[in-house]
């Protein structure tokens, strides 16, 4: 499989980004598009495919509606991805924190009975998750990627609410430091 | 509710109006600094007249001439990085406050280097009463304008956006009193350079609150 070439896609992006500026519609909407499948892999790569997460799809939204609120902060003499990363990193970070639970369908049966079991296995490719600890990972995944109350997850994890916050807000901290950690790299 | 992604596109696409452009960081910075610095020189010399003999302190004491370079490099530097950090992927937060944080520090130890070495009670000569409360009257507006300068960007750590912008709008009348007010070290550590601090840990929660989430 050939590996992308990250300078054509920043010369690619960086053409596009400025023709966007000087009011080019159509090359706004393509580079917009492509940016869309960027976070998508961005955000799959690190934190995997929950079966029933919309996670994946606001991230993507809510990054794309920041790069364009924030469009004219980017300065044509850098480079574009250090700044569109930067700004996608904060989104995905911020939507974790901040999260509400959306459910709009009830759960399955076979989901609310039952022994808790590792919910990171339904996950496909996590490649950050991977490197959290099994109890921060579950919390991680059960209240933010699966839309789980603390209550609930707590429940499912046998500790309590307040055991599940605090393992939540310790894993929004980790993946945080390990997504700096990526950008430095 | 969500909208369809390719709808989400063409709505952001429709609504590409032409926005201004950001100033460069170093413009920016130098933009603030001149006007800051105008206005902290008028407010202060509004407040009384310079120290006596301060411009021949200035032309004969090198420890003198250090003690402002540090306020002026650690002014410049809060101001430098805030400019830079107000753009998305240019630094990150701490990194980019280490500098200014650094020089705060340097200029702090260098009073306390200044009075270790010096025998005999101050001279009372320009003291001002008020110096302290002068000091954080005078960075509200700098202040003010840095938050505004920052606002119109996209800073991505508010906190450590005000922090520096609070840093920076605070070193600036600190370094006047030092040439207005009575020249004893530890008088600057403690009513000069004590503000400055209280005034970077008001910008942060002021950044945090007034500076829009990205």
């Amino acid at each position: 499989m050939p590996v992308p070439d990250r300078s054509e896609d920043e010369q690619r992006w960086s053409a596009c980004m400025a023709r966007a500026l000087d009011g080019d519609r159509e090359a706004y909407a393509q580079l917009m598009a492509e940016l869309a499948d960027v976070v998508e892999s961005y955000v799959r790569a690190r934190f995997g495919t929950a079966r029933e997460s919309d996670f994946l799809e606001d991230c993507v939204q809510e990054a794309l509606l920041a790069l364009h609120r924030v469009r004219h902060t980017w300065d044509r003499r850098l480079p574009f991805r250090p700044w569109m990363f930067a700004i996608v990193r904060h989104k995905v970070i911020d939507l974790l924190r901040r999260r509400e639970v959306r459910r709009t369908e009830p759960e399955p049966a076979e989901e609310t009975a039952g022994p808790a079991t590792d919910p990171s296995l339904r996950l496909d490719g996590a490649r950050l998750l991977a490197v959290l600890e099994p109890a921060y990972r579950e919390a991680l995944v059960l209240t933010k990627l699966d839309g789980y109350s603390l209550e609930e997850a707590a429940m499912r994890a046998g500790v309590s609410p307040g055991a599940m916050k605090t393992r939540v807000h310790r894993a929004v901290q980790m993946v945080q430091k390990r997504l700096r950690e990526e950008d430095l790299a | 509710m969500r909208r369809p992604r390719e709808e989400l596109i063409r709505e952001l696409a429709d609504d590409l109006a032409p926005k201004p452009r950001l100033a460069p960081p170093r413009a920016a910075a130098l933009g603030w600094l001149a006007m800051s610095l105008a206005f902290v020189a008028l407010v202060t010399l509004a407040g009384g007249p310079l120290r006596p003999g301060v411009a021949r302190q200035l032309a004969s004491e090198p420890g003198f001439c250090i003690d402002l370079l540090l306020g002026a490099l650690a002014g410049a530097a809060a101001c430098f990085a805030l400019m830079k950090l107000r753009i998305p992927g240019v630094v990150s937060g701490m990194r980019s406050a280490l500098p200014a944080l650094g020089l705060l520090l340097a200029w702090a130890a260098w009073q306390l280097i200044e009075h270790s070495s010096r025998a005999g009670p101050p001279s009372m000569l320009g003291k001002r009463d008020g110096c302290m409360l002068e000091i954080l009257l005078f960075s509200a507006l700098p202040l003010a304008a840095a938050l505004f300068v920052a606002r119109r960007a996209a800073p991505l750590e508010r906190a450590w956006t005000g922090l520096l912008a609070g840093l920076a709008a605070g070193a600036l009348p600190a370094l006047a009193m030092q040439l207005a007010c009575l020249d004893d070290p530890l008088h600057a550590l403690t009513r000069h350079l004590a503000p400055v601090l209280a005034v970077a840990a008001a910008g942060a929660p002021l950044g945090r609150l007034l500076l829009r989430r990205v």
